[in-house]
C-alpha cells in the first residue's frame, strides 16, 4: 500500500514536469552536454557545478564528470565551477544540441578566486543533507600519525563520526557501529578498511580522486548497510603527460605513477606502499621468539576513451597483512595475514546527450588466515583457519536529465555473496592425519532503484526515491521496499531548511571480536534466526552558505531507529566458534558452536544534533564540528532486558581542523603550510565488576570440592561507567618547493603535542599494597614524525 | 588454545608493546558494600537440607576485608514452609548449616519454602522456592556401543548413553542432564553436565547423550566402568543460576561480562529446587 503511493507520487511529479512545458508557448529545446576535465591531466572533475546566471538553474556532475542541461532556444552564459577550479564561463548560442567538454585549471591552494557570473556549489541549494565531501588535497595537508595520511581518520574528524578507540581507523557514524558502513571504492565493496589492527586505513591518499561520506539522508542508488555510505573513486591516471610521487615516511614509503598509454585517449595510473618496521625491529629480536608485521597495498587503473559516446575504465586494489611470531627456536611459528582485493570494470555509455549509462562489473575478496605450526623431532604439525568473503557484482545505472528541473537516475545492482566464515586445514606428519574443513554459504543479494532530483518550485527541491532491496539465502528470501526522499526549502537566499528521512536495510552481518575486533572480522549472511538488520531515519537541518568569509554553516539533527541489530550474548566469544579441536566432549553441544546461538537480535536508538562550519576555500581552510549525541540498544538477553548505553555511545565529541597556507616566496619558489587538529571525545562506556563472590553450583552425584571455589564477578548494569575523556592536539608543517620540473614536500608533523595519555583499554590488577585497581594502557605519547615527498 | 584466541592475545601483546600504563585514577570506580552469599538446592530426593553463606566482597581498592571463600558461621538460617519453620544450625565438619530431611521438616513436591539469612543487623536476605510438581515420564536409557578405527591405528570401544523422556506438557520444564563415572575409569568421555529447558519442544520426547571410549589396543578393553546417569527437574532460578555460570569465563579476557543470576533478596547467590530421576550403569 505504501509502496503504491510512493510510485503515485513520483508520476504524479513527472507528470507536474511535463505540465510545467505544455502551459507555456512551446519553445525548441536543445541539450548542452560533454564531460568535464582538468587542464593538464584530463582527470574527470566529479560533482562540478554548472549554472546558468540568468535563468538561476544548473546541475552538477556525476560520478564520470559528464554532464547535461536541456535549456529553450536562446542566447545563454553556461558557467562551470569547481572548489579549488578557476571557474569558466561559456557564452552560447543555443540553436541546436551541443557537445561540450570543458576544461578547468587548477587554483592555487584552494584560493577563493573571482567569481564574474557564476556562483559556487551552495550546501543550501543542495537537495541533499548529512552528505560531505572531503578534498583530497586536504586530507594530505592535515597532520597523521607518524606521517601516514590516512582518509578514513580524516572523515573520523567530521561531525556525526566517531573514531572507536586511539589510533583506531573505525567509523562510528550516528550511533552505527564500524559493520554498517558501506565503504565503495570504485563500485566495488571493501569488507576491511584496514591495515595494522585498525590503525591505518587501506585507502592510500595518492591514488584517490574523491571521497564522499553520507551519514543520512541516503539517495535511493545506495542501499545495504544501516549508517553510512563511503564513496571512494581512484583517479584515471593523467592522459597528457607522465607524472610520478615518491613519498618516503618513518614507518613507510609509496610511490605512484601515471600517464597516457595514448595521448588524449587512454591512461593508467598505479600506486603502492609497504611498511618496513620488519626490517627495521628484525635485528632487535632475540633469536629465541621474534615477531615481524608488514603491510603493503596496489592500486591500479587504466582507462580508454572510445570516443565521446564509450569509456572503459579498468581498476583494482590489492592489499595484505601479515604478523608473524616464532617461538622456540623458531620450532613454533604462528602467522596471521589477511587482506582485501577488489575489481572492477566499468563502461560508460551515452545513448543520447541526456541519457549516460554505467555498467560495472566487481569482485570483492576479503579474507584473513590464521597458521600455526610446531615442528616437534622432525614431526611436523600445522593447523590453519581462515575466514573470508567473495562478492560478485553486476550493477547498471541510467542517468537522465530531461530538464534542469529533473535529475533521474535509476538502475540495479545484483551481488553473488560466497561466504566462508570457517575453513579449518589440519596437518599432523606424526599421525599421518589430513583433516580439511571447509564451510561455505551462498547468498544473492539485488537492489533496484529509480530516484529524482526535482525542482517542485524554485524555493523547493526534492530528491525523491525509492529502493526495493531483495535477499535469497538458502531457503529463505526478503523483499523490502525502502522510501528515501531529502529535500531542501530556501527560506532566503543562501539559507534553507532541509529533512529527510530513508529506511535502509542490511543483509550481512559483521562478527566481531569485543573490544578488539579488527582483523579477526566474520562476516556472515541474514539467517532465519538472525534476520537482517533494518533501520530509518529522520533528519532535520539549516544550511547557511556564508559570503564573506566564504564559509558554510549546517545545524542537523537526527534520530534513527534500528531493529534487528546483533549483539552477542553475555558469556559469548568469537574467538571460540571455530575451533575444530574443542568439538569432543559432549554430543549434545553442537549448537553451541555455532555463530547463530552466540548473537542475539535487539534495538537500537541514536538522536543527536551535528553542528559544522566549513572553509573551504582561501589560504586558510579548515573546519570545526560538534556531536552532541545518544545512543542506546536494547536486547531480551543482555542486561536483564533492559536498555543501556551502546559502547560508542559519546555525549560530546568536538574537532577543529585548521589549514594555513602561507604566502609563497616566488623568487625561492618556496611555501609553508600549517596544520593543526584538536579532537575531543567523551570517554566509551565500559561495564566494571562491583564486587566478587563465590560460585557454588549444584553437582548431581558429587559433594562439590571445597578446594575449587569458582571466583565470580557482579556486574551492576552493563556499560555504566564511562573511561577518560579522549582529547589529542596534534600540528604539522610542510615545506614545499617548487624545482625545475618538479615539487619536493618536507614535512614534520607531531602526534599529541601535549602528551595526553588516552585511554586505549583498562584491565584489572593489584597494587603494591594488594589493592585490585583499574589500569590503563594508553598507545601513542607525543611522537614526532617526518617525511619526504618528490612529485613530477 | 586455539588460533583465533591467539590472534587476540597477540594483538594485546602488541598494544602492551608499544603502549604504556597507569593507574585509573581519573574516573570514579565502582564501590559496593559486601552481601550475604547464599546457595542452597533443596529436594525431596536429598537426605539434607543444606544451606552455604558467604559474604561478597568489593572488587576496586579495599582488600582487608574477609576471604570470600571463607564460610560465615555466625548466621541465623531459617527456612520455612506454608506450615512449618526451622532453624538450621552450623555445622563445624561440613563448613554448612544443614538438617536432616526428614519428617520433621521435610522438603515436599509442590511445595513453597521460604529462607531468611540474617547476620546481626548487618545482613540480611531472602529468597522462595517451589520444588517443582511432576517428574517427567516415560523415562528410557539406551545404550549403544560402536568401534570406531582411529586413524592411530587402534580400534576405540564407544558406549554411548540415550536418555530419553516425555516432556510434560502445558507448563515450562527446566532440566539438568548429568552422567558420572563413578568406578574405573574412561580413555575419555563420560563426565556430560547440561542445563537447559523444554524451549520449543513442549510435550515433545526428549533426548539428550553422553559416551565415553575405552581402548583394545595398549591395554585391552577397559573393564569394570560403573556409573550413574541424572536427570533433574529443577525450578526456573536453579536453571537461570546455572545457565548464567555457563557464560561466565574467568580465563577469557575477550568475553561478554556476565551478570550471574541470583534469586537471593538483598544478596547473591541461589535457593533453588529440583526433583531427581537416576539411573546406574555399569559395563
Amino acid at each position: 500500500m505504501k509502496l503504491s503511493l510512493v510510485l503515485l507520487l513520483i508520476i504524479k511529479l513527472f507528470s507536474t514536469g511535463v505540465v510545467y512545458s505544455q502551459e507555456q508557448p512551446k519553445k525548441e529545446k536543445y541539450t548542452i552536454s560533454g564531460f568535464i576535465k582538468e587542464i593538464g591531466s584530463g582527470e574527470l572533475l566529479v560533482g562540478t557545478n554548472v549554472f546558468v546566471p540568468s535563468l538561476q538553474v544548473g546541475t552538477t556532475a556525476n560520478n564520470y564528470g559528464f554532464y547535461s542541461i536541456t535549456l529553450e532556444k536562446d542566447s545563454v552564459e553556461v558557467a562551470f565551477s569547481f572548489v579549488g577550479y578557476k571557474p569558466r564561463l561559456f557564452k552560447i548560442y543555443l540553436d541546436k544540441n551541443i557537445a561540450l567538454d570543458v576544461e578547468l585549471s587548477s587554483s592555487n591552494n584552494l584560493e577563493a578566486v573571482e567569481i564574474i557570473a557564476s556562483k559556487r556549489e551552495k550546501i543550501s541549494e543542495s537537495s541533499r543533507m548529512s552528505v560531505i565531501e572531503i578534498p583530497i588535497s586536504q586530507i594530505k595537508d592535515i597532520p597523521a600519525l607518524l606521517g601516514e595520511k590516512d582518509a578514513l581518520k580524516v572523515i573520523q574528524l567530521l561531525p556525526g563520526v566517531q573514531s572507536g578507540s586511539e589510533g583506531n581507523s573505525g567509523l562510528y557514524v550516528r550511533g552505527g557501529g564500524p559493520d554498517q558502513n558501506l565503504i565503495i571504492l570504485d563500485d566495488a565493496t571493501v569488507y576491511n578498511a584496514f591495515h595494522l589492527f585498525g590503525f591505518f586505513s587501506l585507502f592510500n591518499g595518492d591514488a584517490l580522486k574523491s571521497i564522499e561520506l553520507t551519514k543520512g539522508g541516503f539517495p535511493a542508488r545506495y542501499g545495504g548497510r544501516l549508517s553510512s555510505v563511503l564513496d571512494i573513486s581512484m583517479k584515471e591516471g593523467s592522459k597528457e603527460e607522465i607524472k610520478g610521487e615518491v613519498g618516503i615516511g618513518l614507518i613507510s614509503s609509496r610511490a605512484t605513477l601515471e600517464g597516457p598509454l595514448k595521448k588524449g585517449k587512454s591512461s593508467f595510473l598505479i600506486s603502492g606502499r609497504r611498511t618496513y618496521i620488519d626490517f627495521l625491529t628484525k635485528p632487535l629480536m632475540p633469536r629465541e621468539e621474534s615477531f615481524g608485521y608488514f603491510f603493503y597495498d596496489f592500486n591500479a587503473k587504466v582507462n580508454y576513451d572510445f570516443g565521446n559516446k564509450d569509456k572503459l575504465y579498468l581498476s583494482g586494489y590489492f592489499g595484505r597483512d601479515k604478523a608473524q611470531a616464532n617461538y622456540n627456536v623458531g620450532n613454533e611459528e604462528f602467522e596471521l595475514f589477511w587482506g582485501n582485493v577488489t575489481g572492477t570494470a566499468r563502461w560508460n555509455h551515452l545513448f543520447n546527450e541526456k541519457l549516460f549509462a554505467n555498467t560495472s562489473l566487481t569482485v570483492s575478496d576479503y579474507n584473513f588466515t590464521t597458521v600455526n605450526k610446531n615442528k616437534f623431532l622432525n614431526q611436523d604439525f600445522e593447523s590453519e583457519y581462515s575466514s573470508g568473503i567473495r562478492d560478485y557484482s553486476i550493477k547498471f545505472d541510467l542517468d537522465y536529465r530531461p530538464s534542469p528541473r529533473h535529475y533521474i537516475r535509476m538502475g540495479f545492482i545484483s551481488t553473488y555473496h560466497l561466504y566462508t566464515p570457517s575453513a579449518v586445514l589440519i596437518k599432523d606428519k606424526a599421525l599421518n592425519n589430513f583433516r580439511r574443513d571447509i564451510l561455505t554459504q551462498k547468498t544473492i543479494e539485488s537492489g533496484i532503484y529509480i530516484e529524482d532530483d526535482v525542482h517542485i518550485t524554485n524555493r523547493l527541491k526534492v530528491n525523491l526515491g525509492l529502493r526495493a532491496s531483495h535477499f535469497i539465502s538458502e531457503g529463505k528470501q526478503y523483499l523490502r521496499p525502502e522510501p528515501r526522499i531529502s529535500g531542501r526549502y530556501l527560506l532566503k537566499k543562501d539559507l534553507s531548511v532541509k529533512a529527510s528521512f530513508a529506511s535502509m536495510n542490511q543483509y550481512i552481518h559483521l562478527l566481531t571480536q569485543t573490544g578488539v575486533g579488527l582483523s579477526t572480522d566474520l562476516w556472515v549472511p541474514a539467517t532465519d534466526k538472525v534476520p537482517p538488520q533494518s533501520s530509518y531515519q529522520f533528519a532535520i537541518g539549516l544550511a547557511k552558505d556564508l559570503n564573506n568569509p566564504e564559509l558554510t554553516v549546517s545545524i542537523e539533527g537526527y534520530y534513527k531507529k534500528s531493529d534487528q541489530i546483533i549483539g552477542y550474548k553475555e558469556g559469548a566469544s568469537f574467538l571460540t566458534i571455530p575451533s575444530p579441536e574443542d568439538n569432543g566432549g559432549s554430543n549434545n553441544t553442537i549448537e553451541e558452536v555455532e555463530w547463530e546461538s552466540k548473537v542475539t537480535s535487539g534495538q537500537g536508538w541514536s538522536y543527536g544534533i551535528e553542528l559544522f562550519v566549513q572553509k573551504k576555500v582561501g589560504r586558510f581552510t579548515g573546519w570545526v564540528g560538534y556531536t552532541l549525541s545518544y545512543t542506546k540498544l536494547q536486547f531480551d538477553s543482555i542486561n536483564s532486558g533492559e536498555k543501556f548505553w551502546a559502547r560508542y555511545d559519546r555525549r560530546h565529541d568536538a574537532s577543529l581542523v585548521g589549514i594555513y597556507k602561507l604566502k609563497e616566496n616566488e623568487e625561492k619558489r618556496k611555501k609553508i603550510t600549517l596544520s593543526a587538529t584538536w579532537v575531543y571525545g567523551t570517554g566509551n562506556a565500559l561495564t566494571l565488576p562491583v564486587s566478587q563472590f563465590i560460585a557454588r553450583p549444584n553437582v548431581p552425584g558429587r559433594n562439590p570440592d571445597n578446594s575449587t571455589f569458582e571466583t565470580l564477578n557482579e556486574y551492576n548494569k552493563v556499560n555504566d561507567f564511562r573511561m577518560a575523556p579522549y582529547h589529542r592536539l596534534d600540528f604539522g608543517i610542510q615545506f614545499h618547493k617548487k624545482l625545475e620540473k618538479a615539487e619536493r614536500t618536507w614535512e614534520i608533523s607531531i602526534y599529541n603535542v601535549y602528551n595526553r595519555k588516552n585511554p586505549f583499554f583498562y584491565y584489572v590488577n593489584t597494587n603494591a599494597k594488594n589493592e585490585r585497581v583499574l589500569k590503563q594502557v594508553s598507545l601513542f605519547p607525543i611522537i614526532p614524525s617526518f617525511s619526504y615527498s618528490y612529485k613530477f | 588454545m586455539n588460533n583465533l584466541k591467539k590472534t587476540a592475545l597477540l594483538i594485546l601483546l602488541f598494544a602492551l608493546f608499544i603502549g604504556c600504563e597507569k593507574e585509573v585514577d581519573n574516573i570514579p570506580l565502582p564501590k559496593a558494600e559486601p552481601k550475604l552469599v547464599v546457595y542452597s538446592y533443596i529436594s525431596p530426593s536429598d537426605s539434607i537440607i543444606e544451606v552455604e553463606v558467604f559474604i561478597s566482597a568489593t572488587f576496586f581498592g579495599d582488600n582487608k576485608s574477609r576471604d570470600i571463600r571463607e564460610a560465615v558461621r555466625n548466621a541465623t538460617v531459617v527456612i520455612s514452609s506454608n506450615s512449618n519453620s526451622v532453624l538450621i544450625p552450623f555445622n563445624d565438619s561440613s563448613n554448612t548449616y544443614f538438617i536432616y530431611n526428614n519428617e520433621a521438616f521435610p522438603i515436599l513436591a509442590g511445595e513453597q519454602y521460604n529462607l531468611v539469612v540474617s547476620v546481626g543487623k548487618e545482613f540480611s536476605c531472602n529468597s522462595t522456592t517451589t520444588v517443582p510438581l511432576r517428574k517427567p515420564d516415560q523415562l528410557t536409557i539406551k545404550i549403544d556401543s560402536t568401534i570406531r578405527n582411529s586413524s592411530e591405528g587402534f580400534e576405540e570401544l564407544i558406549y554411548n548413553h540415550i536418555i530419553r523422556w516425555n516432556d510434560i506438557p502445558g507448563i515450562p520444564n527446566y532440566y539438568q542432564f548429568k552422567m558420572n563415572i563413578d568406578k574405573g575409569s574412561a580413555f575419555s568421555g563420560g563426565d556430560c553436565n547440561e542445563i537447559f529447558s523444554d524451549l520449543n519442544n513442549d510435550g515433545n520426547f526428549m533426548a539428550r547423550s553422553c559416551s565415553y571410549s575405552t581402548v583394545s589396543f595398549f591395554a585391552g578393553p577397559i573393564e569394570g566402568i560403573e556409573g550413574t546417569i541424572y536427570l533433574l527437574t529443577t525450578d526456573f532460578s536453579y536453571y537461570k543460576y546455572h545457565k548464567s555460570l555457563e557464560g561466565f569465563d574467568s580465563e577469557n579476557p575477550f568475553t561478554e561480562p556476565v551478570k550471574i543470576y541470583s534469586n537471593i533478596n538483598g544478596g547473591l547467590g541461589c535457593f533453588g529446587s529440583y526433583l531427581e530421576q537416576s539411573v546406574n550403569f555399569k559395563k
